[in-house]
């Protein structure tokens, strides 16, 4: 088994093993701390990308967001640590703790598990952080991936097929625009900041740079005809019961561009809650993957990448996003042009 | 001719020829349109003239559950609708249709009052109509209680995937429910707003032959208190959604 010594650009303080799947195979990658080396890229599906990709490293149940420094999906054994965010790397403290299954932090020089459960208690709880982390967030990937690639990529259970696209623009020019109906809006609801986020969100996820979000009016209506844009609406509402179909967070219509409905507080139940932004974006971004692409789960919500904003382990989780697969199919449509 | 008469012939011949249109639409697409006609959703003008929109075209997927005398137990899948709801039917041989569950409550005869009384926690039992459901035991002979109350929970799950639901008259049933089905998704939950309860709180001291505690895989932990008519069939049926034990999938 061939050892490389590989760094992240500028100073890096992960000290662990990360092997991953790479088509070189039989490669353990070590990354040093504090060294200065050339950004290895990261694993997607399970496959190295080398060049200035996105960083991000398997460790057995998870990968890790060097950039952001914690897991881009939730820890299995989360329960464990309920007074730690399931998505923080090693409680923060990646010189005393190493994580090299994605599973259970350890600390080498404890010797003893009672070290963690110490940590376990003593530790504040993180704040909920207001904003949304994607994976692969601001990190373009330059050009189409090679059909290779494409196929190495974890299968899912989504689907993106051309003959049932009822709904499918596909002639438009401008800018691809989202509309936002509010209805009902919970108190303290922060509109601008909803927009913002949706926006920086789902670029991050392969949508165009010159996506637009805003709230939906006449003006804009006309704006988006007359340029002949790609449209479709997110509506976020107040749930009836009697009246709303009876899901939980939002419902939409597959392929149906104009379906999105985000309900106020997630829930049947949470009408004028107001809750973490991050979690309406989430919503917004799943709802948007069935009505706009067609992405599927069954009706347990499961799909074969659970690390998929699409299925439902990752659909509340705090930096989950479309996966590689899916981002392509963004990327090739009307959508990500 | 008078005017007034004029105005009269025209109103009949326009509301004659909206009857028709409606007739003839509906039939077409008779299933999906009344589901249509029951949502929130869609122009007025659609449902007037008994139009079904394309979305709601073949959006449905039939699955014949049980076949018993002139009659059949239908299960209707939403297709388009990404959480795949479903509903159940009682058709007989002259394709009358009644729903035996569904939503919007309309569906099942229940009136907007009921369910301003109702509120969310209870809603679960206002999704099946007791006397399409009666109908049916009486049909298919369910002399047992437990039986019945068997089928009621079987029917609020989607009858497609066989363990969506279990019904909880003790720890042991729940120690089970939870080795099948381990509590993964309590982040999941916690994120989507729902009451998240500990296993160890369900009350089993309440259990009798009459009420029952089910599990449904996208409700959660739901109380029953069933009443029965001399004749075993269904007089009304309380239920109280208790919480979310973290192993749902409440849809989204």
């Amino acid at each position: 088994m061939k050892e490389k010594n590989v760094g992240l650009p500028g100073s890096c303080i992960v000290v662990d093993i990360l092997s991953c799947g790479s088509r070189e195979k039989n490669v353990t990658f070590r990354v040093s701390s504090k060294r200065e080396d050339v950004c290895f890229g990261g694993v997607w599906g399970g496959f190295c990308i080398v060049g200035k990709g996105v960083c991000l490293y398997y460790y057995g149940a998870r990968y890790y967001d060097a950039r952001t420094s914690i897991f881009i999906s939730v820890d299995a054994h989360g329960e464990r640590y309920p007074d730690w965010s399931p998505y923080s790397y090693v409680f923060n403290n990646p010189l005393k703790y190493i994580d090299p299954t994605g599973l259970d932090p350890e600390c080498p020089e404890c010797g003893d598990a009672k070290a963690l459960e110490t940590v376990t208690v003593t530790a504040k709880r993180l704040p909920e952080r207001n904003i949304q982390i994607a994976p692969f967030k601001n990190e373009p990937i330059n050009g189409t991936p090679s059909s290779a690639i494409i196929g190495s990529l974890s299968s899912s259970s989504s689907r993106y097929d051309q003959g049932e696209q009822d709904n499918q623009q596909e002639t438009q020019t401008g800018s691809p625009t989202i509309f936002v109906n509010m209805y009902a809006t919970p108190k303290g609801f922060d509109v601008e900041g909803y927009l913002t986020s949706l926006k920086s969100a789902l670029i991050a996820n392969g949508f165009s740079k010159d996506l637009v979000v805003e709230r939906s009016s006449i003006i804009g209506n006309i704006k988006a005809w007359w340029n002949d844009s790609p449209t479709a609406t997110v509506t976020i509402k107040n749930f009836r019961l009697g009246q709303d179909r009876l899901e939980a967070g939002g419902y939409a219509t597959l392929n149906d561009p104009h379906s999105m409905i985000i309900y106020n507080g997630l829930s049947a139940t949470g009408a004028n809650k107001t809750i973490a932004m991050w979690k309406y974006i989430n919503a917004t971004v799943h709802e948007i993957g069935h009505g706009l692409f067609g992405f599927d789960h069954d009706s347990s919500g499961m799909t074969s990448d659970p690390s998929s904003i699409m299925d439902y382990r990752s659909t509340y989780t705090q930096g989950a996003g479309f996966n590689g697969e899916q981002k392509v199919i963004i990327m090739e449509s009307i959508w990500g042009r | 001719m008078s005017n007034k008469l004029i105005r009269i012939i025209l109103i009949i011949a326009l509301t004659a020829t909206v009857f028709v249109v409606r007739l003839f639409f509906s039939s077409i697409n008779s299933l999906s349109y009344k589901i249509f006609n029951a949502e929130a959703r869609g122009y007025y003008l659609h449902k007037m003239l008994g139009i079904v929109p394309k979305s709601y075209q073949d959006r449905y997927i039939e699955n014949t559950l049980e076949t018993f005398g002139d009659k059949e137990l239908l299960n209707l899948v939403d297709q388009k609708g990404a959480t795949h709801s479903n509903f159940i039917l009682l058709r007989n041989k002259k394709s009358d249709v009644k729903f035996l569950k569904g939503y919007p409550f309309k569906l099942v005869g229940v009136s907007n009052k009921s369910i301003e009384n109702s509120g969310w926690e209870k809603h679960v039992s206002l999704l099946i109509d007791l006397e399409v459901f009666n109908d049916y035991i009486q049909c298919r002979n369910l002399s047992s209680r437990e039986d019945t109350i068997d089928k009621y929970c079987y029917f609020l799950s989607n009858p497609t995937d066989n363990s969506s639901y279990k019904i909880l008259r003790d720890s042991i049933s729940l120690g089970s429910l939870i080795s099948e089905k381990p509590l993964l998704n309590r982040d999941f939950i916690r994120g989507s707003g729902y009451t998240l309860i500990e296993a160890q709180n369900i009350d089993f001291d309440q259990v009798s032959e009459t009420l029952i505690y089910c599990w449904i895989y996208n409700k959660g932990v739901v109380k029953f208190k069933f009443t029965f008519n001399a004749d075993n069939t269904l007089k009304s049926v309380d239920s109280e959604i208790i919480g979310l034990l973290g192993n749902e999938a409440p849809a989204i």
